[in-house]
C-alpha cells in the first residue's frame, strides 16, 4: 500500500504547552482515516500543521513522500475544508469553486467540466449562479467540500466540518461524504470529537487524548478491543471492573468471581475489566450466560430504539446498561431488583 | 408579507411601537429641515437671483447670470478644476496611507491592537488652526524646513514645492485626513474572518493573491466610507489652502467664502455652491453605482 501522509515524531509547542506530543501515523492512499478526541487533544493542531497553517516545533510531516517543513499552505497538495467552511462571502457559488483552479491556470473548459461533475456529485446541479447567503447549512456544507475536491488534492483535509449541522443533517451528511469518499477515491483526513462520526465514516482511526496519540486501529478494534481506560470510556463509555485474578476470572471486591477469556493477561495479579453497556443483558432471570449478578435499578431511561439503565450491583458500583428495545417486555422500574450478566468474551482486560 | 405578519403588525401593541417610532425620528428630521434644507433651499433660490450691490434688493429673478460669471471667467473655472484635481489627489493619498497602517495594525500587530489605533488619532487632540499655523511655519520659502536644508548645506536655493501653493494644501490635507481614515477601513478588515484568508491559501494563492482576491474586495465597504469621509470635507475646504496655499493653491471654497464674507456677493456666492453641492451629489452617486454600495454592504 501507498503511504499518502506520514507523521514522524511530530511535536508542536507554544510557549511552555505542548499542543501536540510525539504524534507518528501513517495514511495509506485511498483511506478515509479519522483524528478523533476530546476538545484540546491536538487533533486540530494536527490537521493544521499538514495543511501547513502550523509548523511542527519538532518532527517532521511527508505528503506523498516529500517533506512538507519549508511548504507553504498554497504549496501543498492538500485541501482543506474549514470547520465553519469558510466560503467566500463576496462571491457565488461558481467563483467559490472556481478559486483554486482559476489561480493554477486550468484551461476554461476544463473548470466548466469540473465544476459541473463536481455539483453532479454533490447533488447540487444547476446551483452555479447562486450566492453563498441563499444556502441552506447542507447546500454550504456540500459547496465547501467540493470548493476542495474539485482542485484534485492528494489529500482532503476536514476539520470537523459536520458540526454545526442538526443531527438529521449530519446524519444524511455523514453517508454523503462516505458516497462521495467512495465516488472519487481521494484519502480523506477528518478531524471530529464525535465518536458516532469516526466510527460510521472511517477506515482506520487515531485516538488522541492530551497532544498524545493513544490508539491506531479500525473502528471496529478502537470500540471493541480498547487498549487503555481513556480509549475504552471515550469510545461509546463503557464500565469498570477491578479485581485479582485467580483462575481464568478474577475477583471483585464485594461482588465475587467475573470469568473471563484466557489469555496472556493471567501473568499480572491485578486486572481491569471493561464491559460495554450495550453487552450486557438485564432482565428477572437470565440464562445462558457466563456471569450474572444481582442488582437494583436506580435510573432508567426510554429512547426509542434502546432504553439506558443505571443498575446499583451489590459492590455499591453504578453500571450503566443499554438494552435494545426489541422484543422487550417492559421498562424496568426505579428501585426494582433485577439480574445483570454478560458472556465471558465480552469482558475486556485493559492492563 | 404571510397573514401572522399581517396579524402583528395591526395588532394595537404593534401600533404602538410604530407611533413611539415615530416621535423618536421626528425631533431628528425638524432639525435636519431647520439646520439643513431651509439654508440649502434658500442658497438655491439665492444661486438664481441677481441682487442689488449696494442695497442687497432682488433685482431680477431668475436669472442664469451668476452661473454664467463662473463659466465665463477662466479664473473661477481654474479654481474650479484645481479644486477637484486636489480633492482626488487628497482622496487617494489620504484613502491609501490609511488603508496602509490599518492594514498593518490589524494584520501584525499582535498585542496593543487598540491602543496602538488610538495612538493614530493623537493629532487631534490639538486644534486644527494650530496644526495649521505649524505647518505654516514648517512650508514656506523661508518656512523651517527650507531653511533647515540650506544651513545644512543640502540646498543653495530654497525648495519651491515647499513654499505656500497646492502641493502644500495637498501634503497638509492629506496629513491632516488619514489618521481618522484609518478607523473605517480598521473596522472592515477587522471583521474579515481569518478562515477565509486561510481557505484562500489553502487553494493555492499566495499571500499576495490573497490579498487581491479576498482582502481588499472585503474591505471595500469600509474603504467606500473612508473615501466619502475625505471627499466631501476636502471639495469644500478654505482654511487650509488660506493658511498655506499662497496664490496658487487656492479653492473653490475661497472663493465661495469671499463672495459671502469678502465681496458680499451673496447671490454669485450662492450659484459657485450650488456647483460644488451638484458635483459632490454626482460624485457620491457615480461611487455608489460603481461599487454597487447595497448589494455589497448585504453580502458582508
Amino acid at each position: 500500500m501507498k503511504i499518502d501522509v506520514e507523521l514522524k515524531n511530530v511535536t508542536k509547542k507554544y510557549g511552555e504547552i505542548v499542543a501536540v506530543d510525539d504524534v507518528s501515523f501513517a495514511v495509506e492512499r485511498g483511506q478515509f482515516f479519522s483524528l478523533l478526541g476530546p476538545s484540546g487533544c491536538g487533533k486540530t493542531t494536527t490537521l493544521r500543521m499538514i495543511s501547513g497553517f502550523e509548523t511542527p516545533t519538532e518532527g517532521e510531516i511527508f505528503i506523498e513522500g516529500k517533506p512538507m517543513t519549508n511548504v507553504p499552505p498554497f504549496k501543498r497538495p492538500t485541501n482543506l475544508v474549514f470547520q465553519n467552511l469558510a466560503l467566500f462571502p463576496h462571491m457565488n457559488v461558481f467563483d467559490n469553486i472556481t478559486f483554486g483552479l482559476r489561480i493554477k491556470k486550468v484551461p476554461e473548459n476544463e473548470i466548466q467540466k469540473r465544476v459541473k461533475e463536481m455539483l453532479e456529485l454533490v447533488r447540487l446541479p444547476g446551483y452555479e449562479k447562486r450566492k453563498i447567503s441563499q444556502l441552506s447549512g447542507g447546500e454550504k456544507q456540500r459547496i465547501a467540500i467540493v470548493r476542495a475536491l474539485v482542485n484534485r488534492p492528494a489529500v482532503l483535509l476536514l476539520d470537523e466540518p459536520l458540526g454545526p449541522l442538526d443531527l438529521k443533517l449530519r446524519e444524511e451528511m455523514i453517508v454523503e461524504l462516505k458516497r462521495i469518499k467512495r465516488e472519487v477515491g481521494t484519502t480523506f483526513i477528518y478531524v471530529t470529537h464525535d465518536q458516532g462520526e469516526a466510527l460510521t465514516m472511517s477506515d482506520k482511526i487515531v485516538v488522541m487524548n492530551k497532544g498524545k496519540v493513544v490508539q491506531i486501529g479500525t473502528p471496529m478494534e478502537i470500540y471493541e478491543k480498547p487498549k487503555s481506560k481513556f480509549v475504552a470510556d471515550f469510545i461509546g463509555g463503557t464500565n469498570f471492573f477491578e479485581g485479582k485474578y485467580t483462575d481464568g476470572a478474577v475477583e471483585v471486591d464485594g461482588l465475587g468471581k467475573i470469568s473471563i477469556e484466557s489469555g496472556a493477561h493471567v501473568s499480572k495479579k491485578t486486572l481491569l475489566l471493561s464491559v460495554k453497556p450495550e453487552k450486557i443483558c438485564i432482565g428477572k432471570k437470565l440464562k445462558k450466560v457466563d456471569n450474572i449478578f444481582d442488582g437494583k435499578v436506580t435510573e432508567s431511561f426510554y429512547q426509542g430504539r434502546a432504553i439506558t439503565y443505571k443498575v446499583l450491583l451489590e459492590n455499591d458500583s453504578l453500571i450503566t446498561v443499554v438494552a435494545p428495545s426489541y422484543g422487550m417486555e417492559r421498562v424496568f422500574g426505579i428501585g426494582e431488583k433485577v439480574k445483570v450478566g454478560w458472556n465471558k468474551e465480552d469482558a475486556r482486560v485493559i492492563t | 408579507m404571510n397573514p401572522r405578519e399581517k396579524e402583528a403588525s395591526q395588532s394595537p401593541k404593534t401600533k404602538k411601537i410604530e407611533l413611539r417610532g415615530i416621535l423618536l425620528v421626528v425631533p431628528t428630521y425638524l432639525w435636519l429641515i431647520v439646520t439643513f434644507l431651509i439654508p440649502v433651499i434658500s442658497v438655491l433660490m439665492l444661486s438664481f437671483a441677481e441682487l442689488h450691490p449696494v442695497t442687497k434688493n432682488i433685482v431680477s429673478f431668475p436669472t442664469m447670470n451668476n452661473y454664467l460669471t463662473l463659466f465665463t471667467n477662466l479664473d473661477y473655472v481654474v479654481v474650479l478644476l484645481r479644486t477637484l484635481l486636489l480633492t482626488v489627489a487628497v482622496t487617494i493619498s489620504s484613502v491609501g496611507l490609511a488603508y496602509a497602517v490599518a492594514y498593518f495594525i490589524t494584520f501584525k500587530i499582535l498585542k496593543n491592537k487598540y491602543t496602538i489605533l488610538l495612538a493614530f488619532q493623537a493629532p487631534y487632540i490639538a486644534s486644527y488652526m494650530m496644526v495649521l499655523l505649524a505647518w505654516r511655519l514648517l512650508l514656506g520659502r523661508s518656512g523651517v524646513i527650507n531653511s533647515l536644508l540650506m544651513s545644512m548645506g543640502l540646498t543653495s536655493e530654497p525648495i519651491e514645492l515647499l513654499g505656500y501653493n497646492a502641493f502644500s494644501v495637498w501634503l497638509v490635507l492629506t496629513a491632516t485626513w488619514f489618521p481618522w481614515l484609518i478607523l473605517p477601513i480598521f473596522v472592515s478588515l477587522e471583521k474579515i474572518d481569518r478562515s477565509l484568508l486561510e481557505a484562500s491559501q489553502d487553494l493555492g494563492a499566495s499571500p499576495f493573491t490573497t490579498f487581491l482576491k479576498v482582502t481588499f474586495p472585503l474591505s471595500l465597504p469600509g474603504v467606500f466610507v473612508a473615501i466619502l469621509f475625505v471627499f466631501i470635507p476636502t471639495i469644500g475646504e478654505f482654511v487650509a489652502p488660506a493658511v498655506v496655499g499662497g496664490t496658487t493653491g487656492l479653492m473653490f471654497g475661497n472663493l465661495i467664502y469671499d463672495f459671502f464674507l469678502k465681496g458680499f456677493r451673496w447671490d454669485i456666492g450662492s450659484a459657485f455652491a450650488v456647483c460644488l453641492l451638484c458635483i459632490v451629489i454626482l460624485a457620491v452617486l457615480v461611487l455608489f453605482r460603481k461599487i454597487g454600495f447595497e448589494k455589497l454592504m448585504e453580502s458582508l
